[in-house]
Formats: C-alpha cells, sequence, structure tokens
C-alpha cells in the first residue's frame, strides 16, 4: 500500500494554499478542514488539517470527540503570510492551519462533526467530516502481536511484568525493515511505577524497535517461533511495573506497525501493515489490614534472603560485617530495611548501622556493622524481615538463617559497658566518655618560653659569632691548620719510625699552633719566643718544652735514632693547646 | 614590705584557698558523674545542662582533655537527639582541644553527613595538610616547637665558632626544619588569636548591620560555617565575614568553638 505521509499532506497543503491566498480577497476569513485520507485501515492515523485564511488571529476551540477515534495529539497553529502584486495590485495573505492526528479504534463509518474555532473575535466552524476505518485484513494475517503474563490482578506495591511478544511472517522478512509499537499506556500508566528495563537472558539477541514513533528500546529476538501455525520472526518486549495504588490499571488497545519505508529526499514511501490487540485491565487490590504486622516493611512479592558475615572468629568489641542480600520477584527497591537496633535478638550486639546498601536490578544489598557485646555470644540472630507474599495473601516472615560466631573475650572483660544504649543513631565504639577515659595531659612548657627561645637564639648566635670573629675568621686557613695541628700530630706520631720523623711531625704541630712553615722551629729558643709573642706559657711547660726539643734533637743525631714516647709528646702538645700557643 | 614577707603572706593565702579550690573541683567532679548518670538512664536533657555547667565553671581549673571531654560528651547528646549540626559543632570543638581523638572524629563525620555537611575531612591534599598540622595539641606543638630548636641551637653554635659552608648549610638545614617543626604551634597561636564560631541553626544565620532583629542584612551564614568572634553584646555576636565585613548574628544560632 502506498502510504504519503502525514507531514507530506500538510506540506501539501501549505504550498497550495497561495494559489487561493493570491486571488482578490472577497469577504472575510474563510475556514476550511480536510481529511488526508477518507478511508484508512485500522491501526493508521489519519489527519485533520484546519486552514483559516484572511484572519488577524484565530483560536482552535474544541476538537469534538467521536467514539472510536481517539484524538492523538493536535498541533499548530501555524502561520504563513505572502505578500502579491498582480497587476499593480498588492494583496497580503495570511494562513493559520492545525493538524488535528485521529486514531481509529475499531472499524466503521464516522462522521465528525464540526469543530468550534474563534476567528478575529467571531465564532466560526469547520464543515463535517466523513472517515471510513476498515480493518486491515493483511496485517491482521500477516502480523502478529499478544501479551503474556498478564496478571488478572495484583496487590498494591506487587511488581510485575507484561512481556509483549509480536512479529511478523516469516516470508516478508526480508522486506521489513520498520517495527513501530504503537502501545498509548508506554510511560503514561497512572497508578503504578516502572521499575526499570528486565535483564535479557545471557546470550540473547538484542534488536532495536522504535515505541509510539519516537523512543528506541532493545527488545529481545526470539527468532522464528510457530504462530497460527506458520513461522514468523518474533522478538518480545518486558516491562515491569510496581502498583502503587488500588483501582484498576486500564491498559489501551496496543499496535504493531511493520513493513516497509523507503525514504527519499524530501518524503518517503510507506508500505506497512497493523495488527492489534484487545484493551485489557489489571485490577490492583488493597493489602488486607487484617493480619498486618506492625513491623510490616512494605514489602510485597515472594521474598528470597541469604545471609553472611566477613569473618567468625572475632574479639570482644570487634565489628562484624553482615551482609544480606534479599532477592525474589519483589519490590526489592522499595522496602523498608530491618533495623537490628529495634530487635530484641540484637540486644547482645551494638549495631553501628549500614556501611553500604545497594540495588543491584535482581537483589537488593545491605551490609551492616555488628559488635558482640559479650563473650558468650553464639551466633549471630535471624534478621526477620515483614512482607505480604500475594501468592499466600498473608503477611509473612523472611528470615535470615543465624549464623555461628565464636566471640573471645578480652582480658578481664567479659561484656562491653552499657553505657549510652539506647534507640539512637550509631555513634563511635566508645559512647560518652568518663574522666578516666581522658589520658592526663602534657604540661605545657612555661608561658613565652618557645617566642623567648626563638628571639634568644639568633640573638645568642649574633653575640657569639661577633666575639669570635674579633678574633680572626674561624674558618681561615691559618686558624683552621690550628684547629686541626693536634690530630695531625697524632697521626704523623702513629706513623713515625724514628726520631727523626718525630722532630718532623712536632715541628709541625708547633709551627701550625703559631702560624709560621714549619721549619721556623728548628733549633728555636722556645722562652724567647714566648717572651717575644707574648704567650703566658707556664714554666713547666716551657721547661718540658725545652726538654722535648733538646732529646728530639739528640736522637736524631745520636747513634741508634729511636724516637720518644708518643704519648709525651701528645701530652705535651695538650698542655701548649690548654694554655694557648699561638 | 620585704622579699621574704611578701613570700611569707603570699604562702598564707594559698593555704587559705587551697580548701575552697578543692571542694570546686570536687562539686565539678561531682556534677560531671551526674551528668553520666543522666545520660546513661536516657535523661539527656540534664545530661546537657549539668555538662554545660561543668564545662563552663571549669573552663580555668580543667585541662583540655577533660574540657575535649566535656564538648565530645555534649556532641553525643545532642547527636543522640538527632540535633546533628550541634553535635557537630561540639565534636569540632573536641577536636579543638584533643585533636586526636578517633572516636570524635568518627562521631564528627557522621554528624556531619546527617546534617548535610560536607565531611570534616574531605580526604584531598589541602585537607591532609590541614588536619596533619592540627593534629598536636597546643602544649604538643609548643614542645614540638622547643625541640625544632635544639638541632638549630646546635648548628648556629658550630657556625659562630668554626664558621665555614658546612656549618653555614647545617644552619640554614636546621632552621627550615625548626620552621616545619614549629608550624603546629604558630597555628595554635594564630588561633588563639580570635575565638571562633560554628552557625548551629539549621535554617542559616544571617548577619545583620546592627544587633538588633530589623537591621539590615548584610549576609546569609550557611549551617556549619565557622566564623571568627570579633565582639560581643548581649544575645548578639559580631562576627567577621568574608572580604573583611563584619555582621551581627544571634548568639542562639551560634556554638562558641574555643572552650
Amino acid at each position: 500500500m502506498k502510504t504519503p505521509t502525514l507531514l507530506l499532506l500538510a506540506l501539501a497543503l501549505w504550498f497550495a494554499s497561495p494559489a487561493a491566498a493570491a486571488a482578490p480577497q472577497t469577504g472575510g476569513p474563510r475556514v476550511t478542514a480536510q481529511l488526508t485520507t477518507g478511508v484508512v485501515k485500522l491501526g493508521e492515523v489519519v489527519g485533520c488539517v484546519v486552514q483559516v485564511e484572511g484572519a488577524r488571529r484565530a483560536d482552535l476551540l474544541e476538537v469534538p470527540g467521536v467514539d472510536g477515534l481517539a484524538l492523538e495529539r493536535t498541533s499548530g497553529p501555524s502561520v504563513r503570510e505572502q505578500t502579491s502584486i498582480v497587476g499593480g495590485r498588492t494583496t497580503f495573505t495570511r494562513t493559520l492551519s492545525w493538524v488535528v492526528t485521529l486514531r481509529p479504534e475499531r472499524t466503521g463509518d464516522f462522521t465528525i462533526p464540526p469543530m468550534r474555532l474563534e476567528v478575529d473575535g467571531r465564532p466560526l466552524e469547520t464543515r463535517e467530516l466523513v472517515l471510513s476505518v476498515v480493518e486491515d485484513l493483511a496485517g491482521a494475517d500477516l502480523g502478529h502481536l499478544e501479551f503474556l503474563g498478564v496478571p488478572a490482578r495484583v496487590h498494591e506495591g506487587q511488581p510485575f511484568s507484561l512481556r509483549l511478544r509480536f512479529g511478523w511472517d516469516l516470508k516478508m522478512d526480508e522486506q521489513v525493515n520498520v517495527a513501530n509499537l504503537i502501545l498509548p499506556w508506554w510511560n503514561e500508566l497512572p497508578g503504578t511505577l516502572e521499575v526499570g528495563e528486565s535483564v535479557p537472558p545471557v546470550g540473547a539477541r538484542l534488536v532495536e524497535v522504535t515505541v509510539n514513533n519516537r523512543a528506541r528500546v532493545r527488545a529481545v529476538d526470539l527468532g522464528r517461533q510457530e504462530v497460527r501455525g506458520r513461522p514468523f520472526r518474533v522478538l518480545e518486549l518486558t516491562r515491569s511495573f510496581v502498583a502503587t495504588r488500588s483501582g484498576e490499571l486500564d491498559f489501551p488497545q496496543s499496535w504493531l506497525e511493520f513493513g516497509h519505508v523507503r525514504r527519499r529526499a524530501f518524503s518517503e514511501q510507506r508500505e506497512t501493515y497493523h495488527v492489534g490487540t484487545e484493551a485489557f485491565t489489571v485490577e490492583v487490590r488493597r493489602l488486607p489490614e487484617e493480619g498486618r504486622p506492625t513491623g510490616f516493611s512494605g514489602g510485597v512479592g515472594r521474598f528470597e534472603v541469604t545471609a553472611q558475615v566477613d569473618r567468625r572468629d572475632i574479639d570482644l568489641g570487634e565489628s562484624i560485617k553482615l551482609t544480606v542480600d534479599w532477592t525474589g520477584e519483589a519490590n526489592l527497591e522499595f522496602f523498608e530495611l530491618p533495623s537490628p537496633a529495634r530487635l530484641e535478638a540484637f540486644e547482645d550486639f551494638r549495631v553501628y548501622g549500614t556501611t553500604n546498601e545497594r540495588f543491584y536490578g535482581d537483589r537488593r544489598r545491605v551490609v551492616y556493622d555488628l559488635a558482640p557485646k559479650r563473650a558468650d555470644v553464639l551466633e549471630v540472630p535471624p534478621l526477620p524481615l515483614e512482607v505480604f507474599d500475594p501468592e499466600l495473601g498473608a503477611y509473612t516472615v523472611v528470615a535470615t538463617e543465624p549464623i555461628p560466631i565464636r566471640v573471645r573475650a578480652l582480658e578481664g572483660l567479659l561484656a562491653l559497658e552499657e553505657e549510652g544504649e539506647g534507640g539512637g543513631p550509631p555513634l563511635a565504639a566508645r559512647d560518652v566518655q568518663a574522666p578516666a577515659d581522658v589520658p592526663s595531659d602534657l604540661e605545657a612548657p612555661p608561658g613565652g618560653a618557645v617566642g623567648g627561645a626563638w628571639a634568644a637564639l639568633p640573638l645568642a648566635w649574633l653575640a657569639g659569632r661577633t666575639a669570635v670573629r674579633r678574633r680572626g675568621r674561624p674558618d681561615a686557613p691559618a686558624a683552621r691548620r690550628r684547629r686541626g695541628a693536634r690530630r695531625a700530630l697524632a697521626r704523623e706520631l702513629a706513623r713515625a719510625a724514628d726520631a727523626d720523623a718525630q722532630a718532623r711531625a712536632w715541628q709541625a704541630f708547633l709551627a701550625a699552633r703559631t702560624d709560621e712553615l714549619s721549619g721556623a722551629w728548628e733549633g728555636r729558643d722556645a722562652r724567647a719566643f714566648a717572651a717575644a709573642r707574648g704567650v703566658a706559657l707556664s714554666a713547666a711547660t716551657l721547661d718540658e718544652l725545652e726538654r722535648v726539643a733538646r732529646e728530639l734533637d739528640e736522637r736524631r743525631f745520636g747513634v741508634g735514632g729511636s724516637g720518644l714516647e708518643p704519648a709525651r709528646l701528645l701530652a705535651l702538645a695538650d698542655r701548649l693547646v690548654k694554655e694557648d700557643l699561638r | 614590705m620585704s622579699a621574704a614577707l611578701r613570700l611569707l603572706v603570699a604562702a598564707l593565702v594559698a593555704l587559705l584557698l587551697a580548701p575552697v579550690a578543692g571542694a570546686r573541683q570536687g562539686d565539678l567532679e561531682a556534677r560531671d558523674a551526674a551528668a553520666l548518670e543522666a545520660y546513661r538512664a536516657d535523661d539527656l536533657e540534664t545530661a546537657r545542662v549539668l555538662w554545660r555547667e561543668v564545662l563552663e565553671e571549669g573552663r580555668e581549673a580543667l585541662p583540655d582533655g577533660q574540657r575535649a571531654r566535656l564538648c565530645y560528651n555534649l556532641g553525643n547528646a545532642a547527636a543522640r537527639r538527632e540535633a546533628w549540626l550541634a553535635a557537630a559543632g561540639w565534636y569540632t570543638a573536641a577536636l579543638r582541644l584533643r585533636p586526636r581523638d578517633a572516636d570524635a572524629w568518627a562521631n564528627l563525620e557522621l554528624a556531619r553527613l546527617e546534617a548535610g555537611l560536607e565531611a570534616a575531612d574531605r580526604g584531598d591534599l589541602r585537607a591532609t595538610v590541614e588536619r596533619l598540622l592540627a593534629a598536636l595539641t597546643a602544649a604538643e606543638s609548643a614542645w614540638l616547637a622547643l625541640l625544632g630548636l635544639l638541632p638549630l641551637a646546635l648548628a648556629l653554635a658550630g657556625e659562630a665558632l668554626r664558621g665555614g659552608s658546612a656549618w653555614r648549610l647545617a644552619s640554614w638545614s636546621a632552621l627550615a626544619l625548626a620552621l616545619l617543626l614549629a608550624l603546629p604551634w604558630l597555628r595554635h597561636r594564630l588561633r588563639t588569636g580570635g575565638a571562633e564560631v560554628f552557625v548551629v541553626a539549621e535554617e542559616g544565620a544571617r548577619a545583620r548591620n546592627e544587633p538588633r532583629g530589623d537591621g539590615t542584612s548584610v549576609e546569609e551564614l550557611a549551617p556549619g560555617d565557622v566564623h571568627r568572634r570579633i565582639d560581643s553584646l548581649p544575645g548578639w555576636v559580631e562576627l567577621e565575614l568574608p572580604a573583611g565585613r563584619r555582621g551581627w548574628v544571634r548568639e542562639s544560632a551560634l556554638l562558641d568553638l574555643d572552650r
């Protein structure tokens, strides 16, 4: 079937109108209404183009309802203004247009009553229009659309899924390049929450289809399937909902448009078929008041639960991470988590709250942080969750299995202090602090000590430095040589093999101390030198200095040549350093 | 009056006042114990009032650690009433006195989370450096600053007596080390230049140009903000605001952090 698009028709009408508009304007504004087609197949849409010419302002006040024709949308007005000069006469034309899109819901002949407009303040009407809707027999034969797993009734809070299975005859599979699901309830179903896309089976082949000419969604390609005894290409789309209030959920008629569309630069040629399903209703029941437990979590559905702990051997007061996973066909996202802190079974535990809480699509996982308060605790008790089971039609409890643990007592302590317990929020392991819990404070240094020390230190340094440098630069080579003279003497004496070497070392020491060349002390009179330099050496030191010089000379120039005892030389050197020979 | 006589008079006065001071200390301890009992009995209001009294009256007598403990307990009393902002303020005050109290840190982060505030330790470089600098008490930081002077004194002595590039290098290095070790002390000194307050009003607080309810609003202070106190009048506190501005805020919306 060759079906020009609604858009192209509207554009054609748009461009057709200037001919009329160019004609001299006679009389008042003119209102026209035209259907894009007089005969339409069930499943297709039909457009009604309403135009007002020669008016400054116009409003489409009302589109009358017609039983069997659903108003899909109204677009416009679009405004076109044109000025033409014909034979020296200037003509101004202004045209306002609306497109009203209708979707037939059944076959038959329909009369669309006049639509009311207000044009330049005056009420005007369109003419009556007639539309024939015929069944798409080919579409119904070649296509397939059905809902699976539709529950007749659910309870408030209960999740349920709709599986929409659709497809077309395998013999036309090569030609089909368009599959558009027309689902009026899509994202617009009051009284429900959509709970995300279901996870497709592992390895499933996914294909993209269009929903309501706009959204692109992924459907599972089931491949070749038998439908009405013939091979069909079948796809499946699943949506999950949670009913939020009691009443009825109305699912209007749904359609599948499939076929071939050939697109050109400014137009497209559609050869599509339509197949539909009947509208249906799901009843949503209230949760029964009878038997509703006070601790009801809001959970509705078939729940399963597992629990595990991160360790089973712990010291008293240490925490255990209890990981609980709730799974099953239930409103996993929406129930209130059980709080062990409020449960008597957990009175032997401190509950620090939860450290992690996540919903993974098919499971809700929570990690509780617990610490046993007593060393005789033998297990993590069952954690109950009070839920409503729609299959049983009654409230029930889903509980974790008890988990055995072993708690080691601390030395001299079988149980932790009870202070600060209660239903309050989780605080630090040690709650209120008693005076004895606080270690004694470190005494601060006397006031001003730090600042004083920081101020005094540079001053002391400056004073010391100035005093030292009055006697010369301490890092000058001569000063460093003098300071190192004693060390150099010890080193050289250790190496000296005879009196001659000792004498050289000794003279080098004296020369370094007096800032002279090494030979300056060869045969020198120490007393005369001290007097000349003004060095206050003691008489004993001078005597020993003379004795050492004489004995070294005797040994150097005598027979044998063995040296003096090094300790004697070093002792004298120390005395000279002490008496500041320089 | 001779020095000996003055010493004698001072000793006599101290001897006379000693029993009074002892009795006062005993009274604070008794009220502290009563507050602890009230808290354990879930009488949070009584505990709160008693601890505040002890904290106010023991400001001079109690050491930092005990005052930190009282702030911490007041934070817990506030947290149990789910007054999370006040709890965060008390824990912050406690940590200023005893910065390495792990319980106070844990509870502070919890209180800030519950109050919708950013974490106290954001974990970034700046927060880490701040926490490092604040990790010592005032006394500890003073001793550390003194300790840092020892290598500097040695290096300077060497430089003065011996001179030379090696001692100069050693002196500069020791100075850098001493400054580094003095940073926590400097931080404490700068902080004590003016007490700070914590905004505990859940809806924030309005700073006005005058200490009157109909004064012109100059700034909206967010809950959890910390500002320096400049002045106070009955029922009003003048605060230092960003960009050098000042504003008066109702005292009831604030909590003193320096206890």
